[in-house]
C-alpha cells in the first residue's frame, strides 16, 4: 500500500489501488481510555476498549461486527471514521493511512465514508426540512447547485421509498422507519464506498426492521458500497452480512463468512453468545450458558485469554484428574466464588447462615461429596468451608491457588481454521486440547 | 445459577384471603380476568382507541405474553389493569377488571391496595422504578414497608434475600449503591426486585429485558422461569418472539387496539393465524418468501423497498406510509396491511375470534376463519413463511 500525501487521494483511489485489495483495512487497532483520578487527575489506569483488532472489508462486502454492549464494537467504528483518536494500530483506506489525511483527502474521505445511527431521531434536526438535512452531505463537499442538489435528494428519496415530495416535510412528520429510511437516502447521497451502520434497526418494530433491511440490502448492491455492520442482533447480521467479527473485551475472538461462524460457532465465547438467543421453537427451552454472567471490568481485563472466568470451555490442567463435567463444575464454582455470583440462600457475603452447610454449597453446584483429584478436593473442601463461615474471599483465594488452566496463563494466539480465524487455545495445535462440538443447548 | 433453587416463595394460591369472598363457584376463577376493556387516549386528531375491547385471563402461576409492535395498544392494556395508565390523556372507557375474584376496575381504593401488594410491575426501563438519588437498599426497603408490617431491620435483611434471589452478585454489599453504580442489565434486576418486594401474586412485566444484551437477557429468562415455578403468574408485554417461545405458556397478539390472536404457545408458533402474525413471523427470516437461511434478495429489483404489497385482488398498497392513527375503525383494523383482504373485511364489526383448525384453545380474528371460508391459502402463505428453528444447529 502506499502512503498518500495531502491532496493525492485522486491519483490513489483509481491507479495504485488493484481493485481486489480490501478497501478498509484495520491493523492492530488500539483505543485505550486514560482513567483520571484525584486533584491532579493523575492516570490511575486505562480502559483497553479496543486492544489489538484486525480485519479487513471487501469492495462490495458488508462485514457484521458483533458483541455485547461496552466489547468495543462501537470505539471500532468510531475510530474507522476517524471520530474518534486511536491510541495504536493502523486503519488504511482504499490504501491510504487514515490517520494521515488531512486537507482535500480528509475531505474526500469524510464523504466516501458516512454513519448511520441507531436512533434516527439523533440523526435529524426536528426544524429542519428533511430535504434540506438528506442534502447536508453534498453542501458540505462543496455542490452549490441548488436545483441539482434538489434532484439529487427526490430521486433519492423515492429510491429509499418514499416520495419526492417529502423533502419539504420535517422530522416529526415521519415514523421512526421512515426516518431511517431518511438517514440512509441522506448517507447515500454524496456516493460513498463505506457506510458505518451502527444498530441501525435495533430501535425498529419486527415489521419495520425487516423492510428497512431489505431496503438496506438492496441499495448497497445497486450503490455497490462496503457496509460495517455493527449489531447484537444475530438474526439481523445473520441475514444481512457477508462475513462476521465477534468481540469480546476488545478483542476479536472469531471470523469468517457468515455461514460458517454463525452455522458452527467455534470459539466459546461465539457459543455462548448464539446459545443465549432463545429459539423460536417453544418447545426448545434450553441455553448454552456462561460459567459466570459477569462481565469484567475492560480496564483490568483478566489474564490469559480473556473469556476464562466465564469459559465454558475452559481447558482442564495436565495435573488435574477429572473428567469433563466435573472439572467444568469445579470451574464453574471457582468463577462463580470469585465473582460473588452464588446460588440464591447460599452464603451472602460476612453472613454465616445455619442453613448452609457443606453439602448444600456442594448441591448448589453439583459438586459430589467428594472429587476424585485429591489436590482439586482439598481447595475445594477448604473452599466450602470458607463459604459456610461466610467468608468469600478466603473461599476465593482457595480456588486461585489449584493448578491453572493454560487458559488464565497464556493468551491464546489467532489460529486459522480453515476459511475462519479464531483465538482459543483449543485451537492452537500446540496446545494439548481438543475443539469440543457444538449444539445450541451446550450439551 | 446451575442447579435448581430451593422455592423461596411460598405458594399462595391456595389461599386467596385478603379480599374475603369467595363461595364455591369463585374457585376456578383465574387469578386475573379482563373483559371488553377500553382505553381511549385523547389526541389532537380525535380520540385514539388504543386499547378496544381486549379480553383475556392469567392463571395462577401461569406466563401469559402479550406480542405486538409500538402502538398496538399493549402497554396500554396493562397500564389500564391497575390504573397506573396516565389519565388524561387517557381515559379508561369500559370493560371489567377482576383480580382474584373481586372487580378492582374502577375502585380507586382497591387499585390502591392491589397495586405493588399483589400486582407488581416491572417497566422496560429500570429508570421507571428507580430513583436516581437513593441507595438502591433504601428503594427496595420502602417498598417492603409500604406492603407489609415489618422493621427496618426485617425489611434490610429482606432485601438482600431479595437481590440474591435476582441474581445480584454479594447483594449485602450492593444495598447502599446507587442506581448508576449497576451495569443495565443489573439495574433490570434491581427494578424486578423493587416488582417483587411485596411477594405479589401477578407480575406485570412491560418489555423487561428489551434493552439489554442476549447474556444478559438469557439470564433474566432463567430468573423469570424460576418465579414462575415459585408460583408467580406473569403477564410479560413484548414485541419479541424469541422472548414468548423460551417463557410463554399462552400467546395473546395484539394489533391496532384488539387481540387479534390468542392460543398456547406451541399451537401459535406451529400454525400461527392471524396474516397479522404470520407477518411478524416473516419479518424473523427477513422475507415472507418462505425458507429458514438468510433470504437475501437475488437482486435490486426483485423487492420493492416500499413495503408494496399486492392484494389478492390484484391491487397493491404501501405498508410504510399508514400511520397508526389511519387504522380503519371498522372492519379489520389491518386490512389496509393485510395481502389477503377481501371484500368482506370491511366489516362492519372487527371479526370475532373464530377458532383455528376447530382448536378450543387457539383462535384468530379474521374473517378468513369463520364458518364455512377456506382459510387454506392464508395458513399456507403463513406455514411457509415460518422460520425454522433458524439457530444454526450443527446439523
Ligand atoms: S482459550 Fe480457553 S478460556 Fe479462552 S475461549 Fe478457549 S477454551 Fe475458553
Ligand atoms: S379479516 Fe381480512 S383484512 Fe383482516 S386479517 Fe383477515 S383477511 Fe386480512
Amino acid at each position: 500500500m502506499t502512503d498518500s500525501h495531502p491532496g493525492g487521494t485522486a491519483a490513489s483511489e483509481g491507479a495504485d489501488t488493484p481493485e481486489d485489495s480490501p478497501l478498509l483495512e484495520v491493523e492492530s487497532l488500539e483505543v485505550h481510555y486514560p482513567i483520571r483520578k484525584g486533584l491532579l487527575r493523575r492516570e490511575v489506569g486505562r480502559v483497553r476498549a479496543v486492544d489489538g483488532v484486525s480485519f479487513s472489508i471487501g469492495r462490495g462486502e458488508t462485514l457484521g461486527l458483533v458483541g455485547e454492549s461496552g466489547c468495543g464494537k462501537t470505539s471500532t467504528a468510531l475510530s474507522i471514521l476517524r471520530l474518534e483518536e486511536p491510541t495504536g494500530g493502523e486503519i488504511r483506506f482504499d490504501g491510504d493511512r487514515v490517520m494521515r489525511l488531512s486537507g482535500a483527502a480528509l475531505r474526500a474521505f469524510r464523504r466516501r465514508t458516512q454513519l448511520v445511527v441507531q436512533d434516527p431521531n439523533e440523526a435529524f434536526n426536528p426544524r429542519m426540512r428533511v430535504g434540506e438535512a438528506v442534502a447536508e452531505p453534498l453542501v458540505l463537499h462543496g455542490m452549490d447547485d441548488e436545483t441539482r442538489r434538489r434532484r439529487l435528494v427526490e430521486s433519492m428519496l423515492e429510491r429509499v421509498g418514499l416520495s419526492a415530495s417529502d423533502a419539504d416535510r420535517y422530522p416529526h412528520e415521519f415514523s421512526d422507519g421512515e426516518k431511517q429510511r431518511l438517514a440512509i437516502a441522506r448517507a447515500l447521497v454524496p456516493d460513498p464506498d463505506l457506510i458505518v451502520a451502527d444498530e441501525p434497526t435495533s430501535a425498529l418494530d419486527a415489521r419495520v426492521k425487516a423492510d428497512v433491511l431489505a431496503l438496506l440490502d438492496d441499495v448497497r448492491r445497486e450503490f455497490d458500497v462496503s457496509v460495517l455492520f455493527i449489531s447484537h442482533d444475530v438474526d439481523v447480521v445473520r441475514r444481512f452480512c457477508d462475513r462476521v467479527a465477534v468481540m469480546y473485551l476488545g478483542e476479536i475472538v472469531e471470523k469468517g463468512p457468515i455461514d460458517t461462524v454463525l452455522a458452527s460457532p467455534a470459539h466459546p465465547y461465539t457459543r455462548v453468545l448464539l446459545g443465549s438467543v432463545p429459539s423460536l421453537d417453544p418447545t426448545d427451552r434450553g441455553r448454552s450458558r456462561p460459567l459466570t454472567d459477569t462481565v469484567p471490568d475492560p480496564a483490568d481485563p483478566p489474564g490469559g485469554c480473556r473469556f476464562h472466568t466465564r469459559c465454558p470451555e475452559v481447558i482442564r490442567p495436565d495435573d488435574v484428574d477429572l473428567p469433563a463435567d466435573l472439572w467444568e463444575r469445579v470451574a464453574r464454582f471457582r468463577f462463580s466464588v470469585a465473582a460473588g455470583e452464588l446460588p440464591d440462600g447460599i452464603g451472602h457475603d460476612g453472613s454465616e447462615d445455619a442453613a448452609v452447610t457443606p453439602a448444600t454449597v456442594r448441591e448448589a453446584f453439583a459438586l459430589p461429596d467428594r472429587l476424585p483429584d485429591d489436590a482439586v478436593e482439598r481447595a475445594v473442601a477448604d473452599a466450602v468451608s470458607a463459604i459456610v463461615h461466610g467468608d468469600l474471599e478466603a473461599a476465593h483465594r482457595r480456588l486461585a491457588e489449584t493448578v491453572p488452566s493454560v487458559c488464565e496463563r497464556a493468551e491464546p494466539i489467532a489460529v486459522v481454521e480453515s476459511d475462519r480465524t479464531v483465538r482459543c487455545h483449543r485451537y492452537d495445535p500446540g496446545v494439548e486440547a481438543e475443539p469440543r462440538t457444538w449444539s445450541r443447548n451446550g450439551e | 445459577m446451575s442447579v435448581d433453587d430451593p422455592p423461596r416463595r411460598e405458594r399462595r394460591s391456595a389461599a386467596p384471603t385478603r379480599f374475603g369472598v369467595h363461595d364455591d363457584g369463585e374457585r376456578d376463577e383465574p387469578l386475573l380476568s379482563v373483559t371488553d376493556l377500553r382505553t381511549y387516549i385523547r389526541a389532537d386528531g380525535g380520540p385514539v382507541r388504543a386499547v378496544d375491547g381486549v379480553s383475556f385471563a392469567v392463571d395462577r402461576g401461569e406466563t401469559v405474553c402479550l406480542v405486538g409492535e409500538s402502538g398496538s395498544g399493549k402497554s396500554v392494556t396493562c397500564q389500564s389493569l391497575t390504573g397506573i395508565v396516565p389519565r388524561p390523556p387517557a381515559e379508561i372507557l369500559g370493560g371489567e377488571v377482576r383480580f382474584d375474584g373481586t372487580s378492582i376496575l374502577g375502585d380507586e381504593s382497591r387499585l390502591r391496595r392491589v397495586r405493588g401488594d399483589r400486582i407488581g410491575h416491572v417497566f422496560q426501563n429500570p429508570q421507571h422504578a428507580l430513583d436516581p438519588v437513593y441507595p438502591v437498599g433504601e428503594q427496595i426497603v420502602e417498598a417492603i414497608r409500604i406492603h407489609r408490617p415489618v422493621g427496618r431491620d426485617r425489611a434490610r435483611e429482606r432485601a438482600i434475600e431479595l437481590l440474591g434471589s435476582v441474581g445480584i452478585p454479594r447483594p449485602a454489599t450492593r444495598l447502599d449503591d446507587h442506581p448508576h453504580e449497576f451495569s443495565g442489565g443489573m439495574r433490570q434486576r434491581v427494578a424486578i426486585a423493587i416488582g417483587l418486594a411485596a411477594e405479589p401474586d401477578l407480575l406485570v412485566a412491560d418489555e423487561p429485558m428489551t434493552a439489554v444484551d442476549v447474556t444478559v437477557q438469557a439470564r433474566l429468562i432463567e430468573l423469570f422461569r424460576g418465579l414462575v415455578d415459585d408460583g408467580l403468574a406473569v403477564l410479560l408485554v413484548t414485541h419479541d418472539l424469541r422472548v414468548v417461545a423460551a417463557l410463554a405458556d399462552r400467546v395473546l397478539v395484539m394489533f391496532g387496539g384488539t387481540i387479534v390472536e390468542r392460543g398456547p404457545v406451541q399451537e401459535v408458533f406451529e400454525r400461527p393465524a392471524h396474516p397479522y402474525t404470520q407477518a411478524l413471523f416473516a419479518s424473523y427470516d427477513g422475507s415472507g418468501s418462505g425458507g429458514d437461511r438468510p433470504q437475501r434478495r437475488p437482486d435490486a429489483t426483485a423487492s420493492p423497498p416500499d413495503g408494496t404489497v399486492s392484494r389478492s385482488d390484484g391491487t397493491t398498497f404501501r405498508t410504510q406510509r399508514t400511520p397508526r392513527g389511519d387504522l380503519p375503525t371498522d372492519g379489520c383494523r389491518f386490512r389496509g396491511q393485510c395481502s389477503h383482504a377481501i371484500e368482506a373485511c370491511r366489516g362492519p364489526e372487527q371479526p370475532r375470534a373464530y377458532p383455528v383448525e376447530n382448536a378450543a384453545t387457539h383462535a384468530a380474528s379474521c374473517v378468513y376463519y369463520a364458518d364455512g371460508r377456506d382459510p387454506g391459502p392464508v395458513l399456507e402463505a403463513g406455514r411457509a413463511s415460518r422460520p425454522e428453528a433458524a439457530e444454526g444447529d450443527d446439523d
